[in-house]
């Protein structure tokens, strides 16, 4: 296939690409969502100019079918654990061609380019025109990501030849950010560990629903108090996932979450609270952890009248 | 079928009392009332309160297409009635129909009929209440001291904490072939030991009969726990533990079973919600009426005593399949069996 073959050929197929890119997209945005996880995922076809120079660059013979990232997503992570928990995700939703982990392939005393690549196909396509079709996904995190932003935009790799001192300057700022990176990382992990933090987190959560159903003040003190006395009703493996699940369930329940908040603000002191929303939730998912640690600090007619009012009674 | 404050909506309620008409003292003239009560915010919650608490504890009912209960097509009509026009005439024709059927046995009453919405479709509770009398605090100054009096109320029908009284639920569901398909739940169908009183709300008042006769309900209920405890408890002592527990439940005196109450009461906490999810998701009855008639040869134990002091324990099922016993001379009998050890104990 000559240049201008590829040229045209890509010129039909290239919205079929980015079709599949933005589902790819998608599927990895839904599975990050229940996963608790928030990155940064954008998707792209590839650029023309970019293709013919790579095809021109590499000489291939079949330069269309050599080329695997006509299809692009880029994750990009907050913290070097998500890079983890986005690679599983990306494996088990899935088919691998290829992983290529650009960070094992620099030496301990080197900086560098870093950022894990998938070559992966749909498990089960939808539409017959993503079958056969691949997609190369970039996992990295925002440090990374900004190192090789910038690499590109300095014209780090291309053909310019940099003086010693600039190329120094920027590996130096390469291992500032992989520095930064990791303290940032230690720091998050040390907040995990300051008291109240997790009934603060939990009640950011909670407070992000709560304003669907009411325009109303509430009292943080009963709320801290409350989500600091129930908080074991949510086991640590489940709290990462918590957000998400917390969405479902509002937009599962909405219309008996208002009716609760309606008709028992006058006689139940929760029920005007954020934290209902998560004594809800428990009922569904866990009514016995829930009810065990109630006991030990509330009446439990307050539990047992929004049991009812539920639908789940105990 | 879920109910809860959001999905229930009170439309209308009426009341009618219906003392046995065979009662041997007092009043045993129907009262009827000619029109529907009145109801305050507060009223309508506890109400719609005990609608929910009802179809939770409740047991899944169809109509007996045997039934000489007038109940069922008066049930249909307040179903299909769109706007409640002619529910204080079928509401006393239901009153009617208490007050003739119910025998020298069963106590009189009060009939609450409550025309509610679930969702959006069309639902009727039927509640059989008692009339209690009753003592309420009333704080008062006395000679400028503060004090608690006490005043004696007639005629109290319903408390907060009420949970136990005969309650027919029906819902409209989806018609079918032109005929309304109706989803209907009775709690409490037998809590007594006398079963003609047991049956008299279930069967002869509201001509119904259980949508899964006990039998199959308990067999159902026993499968799906054993495969439970098999397939989720891993520990071997809780595994014994939890099937020993189920079998003590399946033996004891106790009429119904309730799988929220199982998972309470004799699984272990990590268990529990697991447990009560796990038999959701495989439509397990949430109360079962017991009856172990088709799994007694799996949960009774037969114990051969031998003369030595020696005894052979077992179910019925795994002595049969495992046990083999041969008369041998002078009335003695040889017992073989082939199995592992798991434990002795003296």
């Amino acid at each position: 296939m000559n240049i201008s073959e590829l040229r045209e050929r890509w010129l039909s197929e290239k919205d079929q690409y980015k079709e599949f890119a933005n589902h790819v997209h998608e599927l990895i945005k839904a599975a990050c969502n229940q996963e608790g996880i928030n990155p940064k995922i954008s998707f792209r076809e590839k650029d023309l100019a970019s293709f013919i120079k790579k095809a021109i660059r590499k000489s291939y013979k079949d330069p269309y079918t050599r080329t695997v990232d006509k299809a692009g997503v880029r994750v990009v992570t907050n913290f070097p654990f998500e890079l983890t928990v986005v690679s599983n995700l990306i494996k088990q939703n899935f088919k691998i061609h290829e992983i290529d982990n650009k960070s094992e392939r620099l030496a301990l005393d080197k900086i560098g380019y870093k950022s894990i690549h998938f070559t992966v196909s749909l498990l089960d396509p939808e539409k017959s025109h993503f079958r056969n079709k691949k997609c190369e996904i970039q996992v990295r995190t925002l440090c990374q990501d900004l190192w090789s932003e910038m690499s590109h935009i300095l014209a780090y790799k291309s053909d310019i030849k940099l003086p010693n001192d600039i190329k120094r300057r920027i590996i130096c700022l390469g291992a500032l950010l992989e520095v930064a990176e990791n303290d940032f990382a230690d720091i998050e992990s040390r907040l995990k560990e300051l008291p109240e933090f997790y009934e603060l987190k939990l009640l950011d959560l909670l407070e992000q629903q709560y304003y669907q159903f009411v325009g109303a003040t509430f009292s943080k003190d009963l709320s801290r108090q409350v989500l600091r006395n129930l908080k074991l009703c949510l086991p640590e493996i489940e709290q990462q996932a918590y957000k998400y699940r917390l969405g479902e369930f509002c937009k599962d329940h909405g219309s008996v979450i208002k009716a609760i908040i309606a008709e028992y603000s006058d006689t139940n002191p929760f029920s005007s609270q954020p934290e209902l929303l998560f004594i809800l939730e428990r009922l569904e998912s866990d009514r016995f952890s829930l009810r065990r640690a109630w006991e030990s600090h509330y009446p439990f007619e307050y539990l047992e009248d929004l049991a009812i009012a539920f639908g789940e009674p105990y | 079928m879920r109910l809860n404050a959001g999905s229930v909506s009170i439309k209308k309620l009426i009341i009618h009392e219906v003392p046995n008409k065979r009662g041997i003292s007092g009043n045993t003239a129907l009262v009827l009332s000619e029109r529907e009560s009145i109801l305050d915010k507060d009223s309508m919650r506890i109400f719609q309160e005990k609608i929910i608490l009802a179809s939770s504890g409740a047991f899944s009912v169809q109509f007996d297409e045997t039934t000489e209960s007038k109940a069922p097509p008066l049930i249909r009509s307040i179903l299909k009635d769109k706007n409640q026009e002619s529910f204080i005439k079928y509401s006393a024709q239901l009153a009617n129909e208490l007050y003739e059927t119910q025998t020298g046995q069963v106590s009189g009453g009060i009939l609450v009929v409550i025309a509610f919405t679930n969702d959006t479709k069309n639902a009727v509770a039927i509640l059989k209440l008692e009339k209690e009398d009753g003592v309420r605090l009333l704080q008062d100054q006395v000679e400028g001291k503060t004090t608690f009096n006490l005043d004696y109320v007639k005629n109290l029908l319903i408390t907060k904490k009420t949970r136990v009284f005969k309650t027919g639920i029906f819902v409209a569901d989806k018609v079918v072939e032109g005929k309304l398909e109706i989803v209907g739940y009775v709690t409490d169908p037998q809590n007594t030991s006398n079963t003609d009183v047991a049956d008299f709300f279930l069967a002869k008042f509201l001509g119904c009969k259980l949508t899964i006769v006990p039998e199959v309900a308990t067999r159902i209920f026993f499968e799906a726990t054993n495969t439970f405890i098999n397939n989720f408890i891993t520990e071997p002592d809780e595994k014994i533990k939890a099937y020993s527990h189920l079998v003590s439940e399946l033996t004891n005196n106790k009429r119904k079973i309730s799988i929220p109450e199982f998972a309470e009461n004799y699984l272990d906490a990590k268990y529990q919600q697991k447990y009560v999810s796990t038999m959701k998701g495989a439509s397990v009855p949430r109360h079962i009426e017991k009856n172990t008639n088709l799994i007694d040869n799996k949960i009774k134990k037969i114990t051969y005593l031998f003369e030595s002091g020696i005894s052979l324990i077992g179910t019925n099922e795994v002595l049969s399949e495992k046990v083999v016993l041969k008369s041998q001379d002078k009335g003695t009998t040889k017992v073989e069996f082939v199995d592992k050890i798991t434990k002795i104990k003296s």
